[in-house]
Formats: C-alpha cells, structure tokens, sequence
C-alpha cells in the first residue's frame, strides 16, 4: 500500500513503526531483531538498509551518530528517530488503512472472531 | 569458543568496496560486525560466519544496483563534449613535450642489436622486406622497411634502425596518451595544472612499464606499432566526439573521421589483431555519444571501401613469396588474384 504524496510502501511503514518502538534503541541491528520478531519475516539487512536509505532520502527520519565502540571493528554508529514529516506520513497511512477497514468485518463475517 | 572470531575477510573487503564513504557504509559494516559478534556468541562460528557473507552479499547487491546513478553520471560524463570542442585547444606543445622526452629515454637505453627471442627475424625481415612466421605482419615488415630505408643515411646499423622504429612508435603512443588523458580529465576539472599534471603522470606511468619500455628498447615484434595505432584510434575517437553537434557543416567531417577510423584499424590487422580489440570500444562510445551515426548506411559503404584498401596490405604476402626471399615463412601463394582477395577478407 502507499500513499500519492510519499510513495510510502509497506515495509517502510513496518520500518517507521519499528524505528518509533524502539525510540533511543533504534539502531539498524535493533530494528532488524523487531521486524523479525513482530513482523514475522526473515530480514535482509540489504533490504533494510536500503529501506532506511529510501526512507532518508524521502526525509521521513534522520539520524544522529554515535561513538566507535570494540565490539563494531571501531565503527561508529547511527541512531535513527522519525522526523515530524515521517510522524504525519505514518498518521496518514494509519488513517487511510482505517477508512478501508470500515465496515469490512461485517462484510467478511469476521465479527467475533 | 573464539570471541575474537574475525568476520569473513572477502565479504568485508567486498562491503568496503560497494559501500557509500563515511558514516553511511562505516555504519553499515560496524552493525554487521555487531550483529556477527552476537552471532559467534550465540551460534558458533561456523553458523555466524555463513550468516555474515548471506548478509553481506544482500547488501553488496543493494548498494550496487544503487550506484547505478553513479554509472548514469559516468556515462554522461563521456558523452559531454569536452571543453576544447568549446574552442579551446588540445596541449599539442606538452603532448610533443612529453613525447621527446620518452624517446630520449628511450633512445639512451636502447638495445644497440638483436636479442632474444622473435628480435631477430623480425629485425631481418624488415630489412629485406621478407616474411616472418604467419600471420606474416605484412603493415608491419613494409613500415619497417620504409622506416629502415629512410633511416639508412645515418650510418646506424639495420639493428639500430628498427629498434629506433619501436622506440618511436611507442613515443607516437605516448604523446597520444597525454592528449587523450588531457581531454579525459577535462571532463572532470576545469583546472589546466590538474589536467597537465594527470597526462604527464600517465605518460610517466606507462611509458616506463616494464613492457612497453622493453619492447620499445628492442624491436622484438610489432607491438609498439599496435599500441601506437590504439592510442591513434582513441585520440581520433575523442577528435570525432569533438567534432560532433557543430551544426550540419560538420557531419561530413565526422563520418570522414570514422571513415579514417575504419581504415587504420583494417591496416593495422596487417600488423597484429591486437589493435583491433580497441574496435568494440569505439563502437561502445559511439553508441554513448551519437547513437544516430551509426544508422547512417553511407558511413558502411564508405567504412567498408576503406577497410577493404587497408586490408589489401595483405596483398605483400603473396606478391613477395613469389619473388622468394631469403626469410619466407610458409611460403604464401594463392592461385589467382582472386582467391587472394578472398583469403584476406576472410
């Protein structure tokens, strides 16, 4: 799914959520483990990386680095937050989904369930 | 258990390649660092390591279908006319400048007789305009000859002789080079210096490869012709880019060039086939800067004449086995004139 305005697919939407439920954690290994774990899906670190590039580049987050530690070969490292763009691209989609959703559990029979 | 386990060498060395510079890839290969880390910890090294190189792979293939934009800017960048299409002029002086520069130094080392291996049949049949072993590099033995005969007032032994043809020939190359690395890096700055300085040190660099300044010290074969012919072909290549989107007055000019093109390189397969691998790079380049000319079904019948009087070079081979030379190697005959033709086009 995605929006006209911001082209925003769905596993970039997974990527926001999962950037926003990690808050000062939100490093690319870190969000790597969510996606996986809630997600259900194995995570390319190609696909992510590339997702978090995209997502950049659109200005829906930004990142602040972090110092060099042992344990990364000396590397530093990026922390990744959603900016106010990101925040209202996110609330957008989720209020889209919402209006799709009116009224399709009755349809479906899927009330109760 | 090895906490220290190091992370596959080729698939980091690979990363380090593909990857964007500074914090972005820096980032990247540290997260992976981390996560195999965790990995050696958590699953053995073993299992780690074939985690790394999937992963790693995974991401070599992102950021190089990314880089794509970066061969777009490449590919615009050799299709840009250079700035001396814009008037200004190619640095002929520094180009002649460097030229004699290498053939002092060539000319100071040179070998003053044969040696080893081919030196001495190729030394002997250009004096006698004879044939060495097939193919028989008949541009090469009449060049030879021509450059013999008019060098035979000096007094310098045949030897000296033909190995001053390699020496020049390879100097012809170099100052070649230094225009065509100019106008190259004119593509990329707008600095004079810049550009001097990156031809010299490419004319420094190759002119004294272990190589080229051998077979140019010694005429050992015909190589020196052919890389004299190649970095012909690539200055006329950039000539003709130059000579392109000045208006109609010049289409002909440029399709004379190709025509010129197509003559150099059917002539230099009388001397050795290697020149010839420059052929799908000037068609590469022609695609990149005027696809349209080659659509023009003129410069294919003009190009083909051309490449027909050029490879009638081969001619020499039977025309001289019938005058039997002392050095005649395989002894090339054919029945008629037109079985001759038939076997130099094919």
């Amino acid at each position: 799914l995605t929006t006209r305005n911001s082209d925003l697919g769905e596993f970039e939407q997974l990527v926001l959520l999962a950037i926003l439920r990690l808050g000062d954690e939100a490093h690319a290994p870190r969000i790597a483990q969510v996606l996986e774990e809630r997600a259900d899906r194995e995570m390319s670190r190609g696909t992510l990386y590339g997702a978090l590039d995209q997502l950049e580049g659109k200005g829906l987050i930004e990142f602040s680095v972090e110092p060099p530690t042992e344990r990364r070969g000396g590397r530093r490292r990026r922390r990744f937050t959603v900016t106010a763009q990101g925040m209202r691209t996110l609330a957008q989609m989720r209020s889209v989904v919402a209006r799709m959703w009116e009224g399709m559990d009755r349809r479906l029979g899927w009330e109760g369930a | 258990l090895r906490l220290d386990e190091p992370s596959p060498r080729l698939s980091r060395a690979l990363l380090g390649w593909v990857l964007p510079p500074g914090v972005r890839g820096e980032s990247v290969l540290g997260d992976l660092e981390e996560e195999f880390s965790a990995r050696v910890e958590e699953q053995g090294a073993h299992r780690a390591r074939r985690w790394y190189r999937r992963q790693a792979w995974r991401v070599v293939g992102v950021y190089a279908l990314a880089q794509r934009g970066l061969l777009a800017r490449a590919r615009h960048a050799i299709a840009r006319r250079p700035p001396s299409a814009r008037g200004d002029r190619p640095p002929y002086g520094a180009a002649l400048l460097a030229g004699v520069s290498v053939f002092v130094l060539y000319a100071v080392t040179l070998s003053r007789t044969t040696a080893f291996w081919d030196t001495s049949e190729y030394i002997a049949t250009a004096h006698i305009l004879g044939i060495p072993h097939p193919p028989g590099n008949p541009t090469f033995v009449a060049l030879a000859r021509a450059w013999s005969v008019m060098l035979s007032p000096l007094g310098l032994s045949v030897a000296v002789r033909v190995n001053l043809l390699s020496a020049f020939m390879s100097t012809g190359a170099e100052a070649l080079w230094f225009l065509v690395v100019h106008q190259v890096l004119s593509r990329f700055s707008e600095s004079r210096a810049f550009r001097l300085v990156g031809a010299g040190t490419a004319v420094l660099v190759s002119a004294t490869a272990f190589t080229v300044w051998n077979q140019s010290d010694v005429n050992e074969k015909v190589y020196t012709v052919s890389l004299f012919t190649i970095a012909l072909l690539c200055w006329l290549t950039l000539r003709w880019q130059e000579r392109t989107g000045r208006g109609g007055t010049s289409k002909g000019g440029e399709s004379n060039l190709l025509v010129l093109m197509a003559f150099i390189l059917a002539l230099s397969v009388g001397n050795h086939l290697m020149a010839f691998l420059v052929a799908p790079a000037i068609v590469a380049f022609v695609l990149m800067v005027r696809p349209r000319t080659l659509l023009d079904w003129r410069l294919y019948v003009a190009a083909g004449a051309a490449g027909l009087v050029g490879l009638s070079i081969y001619m020499l081979l039977p025309l001289r086995a019938a005058l039997h030379p002392v050095i005649d190697e395989a002894a090339p005959t054919c029945r008629g004139a037109s079985s001759a033709l038939l076997a130099i086009v094919t």
